[in-house]
């Protein structure tokens, strides 16, 4: 931020230099902020200070002692010395002090080379020890988890990993054990460091102590390539920074935005990207060879030239004797809205199909619901979380699904937001939210009660006077209403348009704004690029199509004769294995792009390996409307191609070419033709390894105000050539000569610089018709059948799709199939914790361990939705609101 | 001799009268309200406001019994005027080396202290008082206990305190052995049931304390004071002491004297009296050095300094907890030192790295000067290091690590290194301790 | 903290199945809680004897003889001062920092309650003698 900026608050002096500021602003980030470097260990921006390591202690005019800048609240008047004798002497021996049990075992340490305190300390420190006693010993490494190893000599105690998961991810499973010399850091006896955060204490600690079960070892720091992206697995669409070597990714880190992630991540973006280098991964396109009798059908290599003009000819066959709209798409919600433009241009355009859908598990989710304003997406950013009275929670366990929006939302209660918590289970936010848990079916009740704010109150299992307080806070503005799908297969569209009617009302009231869940890192996009029936690029309205489930009904009907499936493993996926499984094999030509042989690509007619995530360049839209970049981090297998060309190549032979050639080009097309998205340039996606703020933010009177060092005794503080782009940059002295990790926490870096760009969220005028309008009805909720249960299924963080099955680091921690009852089901049932039941819907039945839990409310059963060993949809039938099941030994 | 007996007199002891007239049953609630317990209170109740209470305490001049001596009144009058809830806490966790008033005081007379809490808490207005006890102190803990259980029987503690509508209930929390928490913020946490570690300030515990609520931290012979005050006037209060420490003080006397033990004197009284008082130094032996408040102050020799808070803070001590510990001439100086520093790095919390690391290294050093194994390099090392923890330019007030635990450790370890430079060199020239023959004879003295 | 001296009474020492229950009881992890009965010298993490005799090695202890009485102790129960157990379960000897009974010195405390003043070689073995019976 330039100086000119900061007026409005006071006026300090740092170092001889005065400068304005934000009246109460850090000391420690003030500085920081006009590249003066305070050297820091315990102090993280993302957390509270405890000024614990004194390793950031500064001189103020006025104060006996030296005082912790991070700590210290910058006030009108007040004079700084951060390299004044006192701050100097302090600063040595704070350092030498933290060296005198460390093990100095740098070359054999994962951190060496990127290391806090190997930077800090031949920054700030006094270049040799005068400690020459015995250091202090523990056993080491220890496991704390399947991901994180604990070195405890290598400990300096700035107890970040643990204020980490006491103020921010909430699992407090580590904790600062012991007293004094003797402290360490350590789990409790009883839960293991099972957090979905726990990757981010590694990512933290400013020395070896915390490093990465997966990576140990693997790499010296120097030797990778790190490339700046976006997450490719949920809708919050965390900046990562992938890492290589070779051709290898190794690991991936969170980048810091303060709009979206903060500073965090979860682990299955940490760790979950290893797939791509999988030994499963597709080569080179094959083409099913039906066997002759009593033999099973093969599949064959064909060269890309030949496997295109077969696809195409099919295409054309089809469209000639079954019209455009025999043809059919699915899917697209992890591809690239480059991607899925060359979709949407083949099958709207081209083909001249409606029948275009991006969903798979969420396929009986209606989005279209919330799209009476023109446009279905949010009006809401992460950052009005923290702005927020209330907040409502319509949507799934954001923990297992949206893992780092959790984290915000906890972080916006903490702020002093009131959540309500509407879902019939007790899920995560419940920690911290009121829950509202209504009988299993009965949203649309619910809802009601909560619109009409407790006026009129349907049966829906919440108390009365619980739905009225509700209403209270929903009259507190601002508001935020977050729905989303809370149970695949789960259809409630009543509910669904009287919640979105009304939270639409209160948006145009400007009383509330609307955050709309969708899953996966390009739901969003695919919405924007009209991957939805009767929803067209930039939400404008379609003609009528049919969506995913009515796809596959039309494919089994004979209806639908040509079937694109684009990384949709709709066996596994679709919330109705039983029709899934039918329209696959109903006779329709089926061509699947995908990157591993799933169930769903091997019962297809032709599957194309795709080229994935980390192999592309494009951008995905977050569930806030927020579009990032994706870069390659890796090159792809040679056999497989990215979507977009391959759709591209279809398109060409069915006589539109294009001239595009780079993904590039077609993020210019969409900027030009598609309304919602006028202005996009990737370029304004920013580049995201904006450095600490050098030479060109910073005047430069204020390099050498800090004057006259007193000498370094040992080691010079030399500024090294930064291999990551700033080469040439000239520290001076109390700058920091720093790699990565550390210049990620620092408030200088100008996050705007990658905050990825928000679309407007408006859209062209005009009705929206993605559905047939439904009429809001109450009482869908019917009687169970006697003795049966309402199923609710809910997706887990690391489950058996087809990316996290193949994430080597994600298998150890991936959890085992259950079913969970309330424990007076379970006793009414004679059934007892452990055991293996039968779990039967009239579709299917799967044989799983018995969890019992309050969680779970009476007349339920919940279970996760794909998980090793057993796939939900099974159990599921698309073709009613709700599935019943019953559960016997 | 009578000039002493005058020191020790009826008319200039009252904090443990009660129990020197009564040894048997100081403690009980009979005895007590027998010689004019809580009738101070039922004074205060019936005619002082609140501010009139605090004004009287901040006239009187008492400052704080538990070793940083803060003007009690002035503490007081930080609490905001308007928030609500708000807590009295009652710091008992007695831990500093040489010190043992407190428990004595706990045990022998547990209503002074209480009729001391409910008059502070009436004068804060806090309806809640909580006694932080040390894990340790058994005795006092049951007696305490039996002395809050039998005051609320009769009325004294609770709701509606003799017939009034002043209510305050008390309850007793034991720690369970950590010296840090009679830091008072440690000692909140630990309250709260954490670890007792110290927190930022500010905010200060009078604004943001014990479950987030203006709290107020008072030591018990602070709050035993509290009663006399009352009753007396601070113009009584203060023709004891000094001008700037008015009162009388318990100390706690031991080591080489021929009657260790708890004494009130008036504040201002002379080291040498004191020790006087104790029954000298016995032996016939000469008197080598004196910690004057507790291990965290620097050791003096100077036997004329008057016992007050100014004097010694003058001195470049402190009167800290009132501990007086008297070495003679056969002590090992290092090994005390030795001593004094294992038990602050002993008692370290952890949470900042001067402290956690410099009491550790300071503590090595230390093991292997006493040892034997000394370097000639270690003496000035150990300066160092006290320099590293405490700049010595500005100190006491100028010490690096997060609570004034590890500038205590820096600041009494400088004073034995200053004082006896000789007997650190000796330690590693000769290999071994200079005085352990004096030791040894010393022991075989004890033996005959 | 109440909670952990509760369940040291019971089970001798905290197991780590109490903090267990602990956390449950107050909601915390077992990490807290362990976090909390670590910080605290007299909570055992370790079973510890039927008596816990803490000896006072602060400085007026040290300055009447407290080493003497360590080491006999240490002699006549076969066991280190620094927390060990006796073979047969009877006895934890372990240091202690100053017990606010310097008048006592050298002093010690059985079981953190019962306070035994000026202690001599002799006068802890008579001690030793009469608690194990």
């Amino acid at each position: 931020m330039p100086p000119e900026t900061r007026d409005t608050g006071i006026r300090l002096t740092i170092n001889g230099t005065e400068l304005p500021a934000e009246n109460g602003h850090l000391l420690i980030d003030v500085a920081e902020s006009y590249g003066v470097f305070v050297p820091r260990f315990c102090y993280h921006p993302g957390m509270d200070s405890v000024a614990a390591c004194r390793m950031c202690l500064v001189e103020v005019e006025g104060s006996r002692k030296l005082l912790p800048a991070c700590a210290t609240p910058v006030t009108d008047g007040m004079v700084v010395h951060t390299d004044s004798t006192p701050a100097i002497e302090a600063q040595r021996s704070v350092l030498e002090l933290l060296l005198i049990n460390h093990p100095l075992d740098c070359p054999i340490c994962d951190r060496g080379g990127e290391c806090p305190l190997q930077d800090q300390a031949l920054n700030f420190g006094p270049g040799r020890s005068r400690y020459r006693e015995q250091k202090r010993h523990f056993k080491k490494p220890i496991a704390l988890s399947e991901l994180v190893m604990l070195d405890r000599e290598r400990c300096v105690l700035c107890w970040r990993c643990v204020r980490f998961c006491r103020e921010v991810s909430g699992d407090k499973e580590i904790e600062l054990l012991d007293r004094g010399s003797l402290s360490q850091i350590n789990r409790g006896p009883a839960e293991p460091f099972d957090s979905y955060f726990s990757g981010n204490t590694i990512q933290i600690c400013p020395v070896g102590a915390l490093t990465s079960k997966p990576y140990r070892f693997l790499s010296r720091p120097w030797d990778l390539l790190s490339t700046a992206t976006t997450c490719s697995f949920c809708a919050v669409g965390c900046p990562l920074s992938v890492e290589r070597r070779g051709d290898e990714v190794l690991r991936a880190q969170a980048l810091p935005n303060d709009a979206v992630n903060s500073f965090w991540n979860c682990d299955k973006g940490r760790y979950g990207h290893r797939y791509v280098s999988h030994a499963d991964r597709l080569l080179a396109p094959l083409v099913r060879r039906r066997a002759t009798m009593g033999e099973a059908d093969t599949f064959e290599d064909m060269p890309w030239r030949d496997v295109l003009d077969a696809v195409a000819d099919k295409l054309t066959s089809t469209i000639a004797e079954h019209g455009p709209a025999s043809v059919g798409f699915i899917g697209g919600s992890h591809a690239t809205n480059e991607d899925l433009f060359a979709a949407i241009l083949l099958f709207r355009d081209v083909v001249g199909t409606p029948n275009v859908d991006f969903r798979t598990f969420d396929a009986a989710f209606d989005y279209g619901a919330f799209g009476k304003g023109g446009v279905v997406g949010s009006s809401s950013q992460f950052e009005d979380l923290d702005k927020a009275h209330t907040i409502l929670w319509f949507g799934p366990d954001p923990k297992e699904e949206l893992p780092v929006l959790y984290l915000r939302l906890r972080h916006a209660v903490k702020q002093g937001a009131s959540l309500l918590v509407a879902h019939p289970r007790r899920i995560s936010l419940c920690e911290f939210g009121t829950h509202l848990a209504y009988t299993p079916g009965r949203e649309a009740e619910l809802v009601r009660g909560l619109v009409t704010a407790g006026a009129e109150i349907p049966d829906c299992g919440v108390d009365r006077e619980l739905i009225r307080s509700a209403g209270h806070a929903l009259a507190q503005q601002p508001v935020v209403v977050a729905v989303g799908q809370q149970s695949p297969g789960r259809s409630c569209p009543g509910a669904w348009d009287e919640l979105a009617t009304w939270a639409r009302s209160l948006e145009k009231s400007g009383r509330a704004t609307v955050l709309l869940c969708v899953p996966n890192a390009n739901s969003q996009g695919a919405l924007d690029m009209g991957i939805y029936p009767g929803l067209d690029r930039g939400h404008r309205p379609a003609p009528p199509g049919l969506g995913t489930l009515e796809m596959l009904r039309a494919a089994v009907d004979g209806r639908i004769r040509f079937l694109w499936l684009m990384g949709a493993d709709i066996l596994s996926d679709v919330p109705d294995a039983a029709l899934a499984e039918a329209a696959l094999s109903s006779g329709a030509y089926v061509v699947v792009s995908e990157l591993f042989p799933t169930a769903t690509a091997l019962s297809a007619d032709v599957i194309l390996p795709a080229a994935a995530f980390a192999e592309k360049e494009g951008s995905y839209t977050n569930l806030e409307r927020r579009i990032q970049k994706t870069n390659p981090v890796v090159s792809a297998p040679s056999g497989a191609r990215a979507d977009w060309h391959v759709l591209l190549d279809i398109s060409a032979r069915l006589g539109t070419p294009r001239v595009w050639t780079s993904s590039k080009e077609i993020a210019a097309e969409i900027a030009r033709s598609v309304p919602t998205h006028q202005g996009f340039d990737w370029e304004l996606l920013g580049d995201p390894w904006a450095p600490v703020a050098g030479p060109a933010d910073v005047p430069p009177e204020l390099w050498h105000a800090a004057g006259e060092n007193p000498p370094l005794p040992q080691y010079q503080a030399s500024p090294t050539p930064d291999d990551l782009g700033n080469g040439s940059l000239r520290l001076p002295d109390r700058r920091l000569t720093t790699s990565w990790p550390l210049r990620w926490e620092l408030r200088a870096v100008d996050a705007t610089r990658r905050r990825g760009w928000v679309w407007p969220g408006k859209a062209a005028a005009g009705p929206n018709p993605a559905t047939a309008p439904s009429t809001p009805r109450l009482n869908v909720y019917e009687d169970a059948p006697p003795g049966a249960l309402f199923l609710l299924a809910g997706r887990a963080i690391y489950d058996n799709g087809a990316m996290v099955s193949r994430s080597p680091d994600l298998g150890v921690v991936t959890p085992a199939p259950f079913v969970e009852l309330h424990p007076d089901e379970a006793a009414s049932r004679r059934l007892v914790a452990g055991s293996e039941v039968t779990v039967s819907s009239p579709k299917g039945s799967v044989r799983v361990p018995l969890r019992i839990s309050t969680d779970t409310p009476p007349g339920a059963a919940a279970v996760p939705f794909d998980q090793p060993g057993m796939s939900a949809n099974v159990l599921l039938d698309s073709s009613e609101p709700a599935t019943y099941v019953t559960v016997a030994p | 001799m009578s000039d002493l007996s005058r020191l020790t007199s009826r008319e200039a002891t009252f904090i443990t009268r009660r129990y020197q007239d009564y040894p048997g049953d100081s403690f009980t609630l009979e005895r007590a309200r027998a010689t004019g317990a809580y009738e101070s209170l039922k004074k205060a109740i019936a005619t002082m406001t609140p501010d009139a209470l605090v004004e009287l305490v901040k006239a009187s001049g008492l400052r704080g019994r538990g070793g940083a001596g803060f003007p009690t009144g002035n503490k007081w009058s930080f609490v905001p005027r308007d928030a609500f809830p708000r807590y009295l806490v009652v710091n008992d966790d007695e831990g500093e080396p040489g010190t043992f008033k407190d428990r004595e005081l706990t045990e022998r007379d547990p209503h002074a202290i209480l009729e001391g809490i409910l008059i502070a808490a009436l004068a804060i207005r806090a309806e809640r008082a909580y006694i932080y006890i040390r894990g340790e102190f058994g005795l006092g803990y049951r007696r305490m206990q039996q002395a809050v259980d039998d005051a609320r029987a009769a009325g004294l503690v609770g709701r509606n305190i003799a017939g009034t509508d002043f209510s305050c209930d008390v309850f007793i929390h034991r720690g369970a052995g950590a010296y840090i928490c009679g830091e008072e913020t440690s000692l909140l946490d630990s309250l709260e049931g954490y670890r007792g570690q110290p927190r930022l300030r500010p905010p200060f515990p009078a604004v943001k304390g014990l479950y987030a609520a203006p709290t107020v931290v008072n030591n018990v012979e602070t709050l035993a004071n509290l009663p006399h005050i009352v009753a007396h006037g601070s113009d009584w209060f203060r023709t004891f002491g000094t001008q700037q420490s008015p009162g009388t003080k318990l100390f706690s006397i031991s080591g080489h004297v021929a009657n260790p033990g708890n004494y009130e004197v008036a504040l201002g009284t002379t080291l040498g009296e004191l020790i006087e008082v104790a029954g000298g130094i016995p032996g016939g032996r000469s008197l080598k050095a004196v910690i004057p408040g507790g291990a965290s102050a620097p050791w003096v020799t100077d036997t004329s300094l008057p016992m007050s808070f100014e004097a010694l803070a003058a001195a470049g001590t402190m009167l800290g907890s009132g501990a007086v510990v008297v070495m003679d001439d056969t002590t090992c100086v290092v090994r005390m030192a030795m001593i004094n520093t294992r038990f602050f790095n002993h008692e370290s919390c952890g949470k900042c790295t001067p402290c956690r690391e410099g009491t550790w290294w300071m503590r090595k050093v230390l093991e292997r000067l006493e040892s034997g194994e000394g370097r000639p390099e270690d003496r000035g090392l150990l300066l160092e290091l006290c320099e590293d923890l405490l700049p010595e330019k500005g100190a006491p007030a100028s010490g690096r690590s997060f609570c004034p635990l590890g500038d205590s450790a820096a600041w009494s370890l400088r004073s034995i290194v200053k004082i006896f430079p000789e007997e650190f060199l000796a330690h590693v020239e000769e290999g071994r301790c200079p005085v352990r023959a004096g030791e040894e004879a010393r022991e075989q003295e004890v033996r005959a | 903290m109440p909670l952990l001296r509760l369940a040291q009474e019971r089970d001798g020492w905290v197991t780590a199945e109490a903090m267990a229950e602990i956390g449950d009881i107050l909601g915390l992890s077992s990490a807290e809680v362990l976090a909390v009965a670590s910080f605290y010298s007299m909570y055992h993490l370790k079973p510890k004897g039927r008596h816990v005799i803490s000896v006072c090695h602060n400085l007026a202890c040290n300055l009447m003889g407290a080493e003497r009485v360590i080491e006999h102790l240490e002699d006549t129960l076969g066991v280190d001062s620094e927390g060990e157990t006796t073979a047969d379960g009877a006895f934890t000897l372990e240091r202690a920092e100053c017990l606010a009974a310097c008048d006592a010195a050298p002093c010690l405390q059985v079981d953190y309650d019962a306070l035994h003043a000026k202690m001599t070689p002799e006068s802890v073995e008579a001690l030793v003698e009469e608690l194990r019976t």
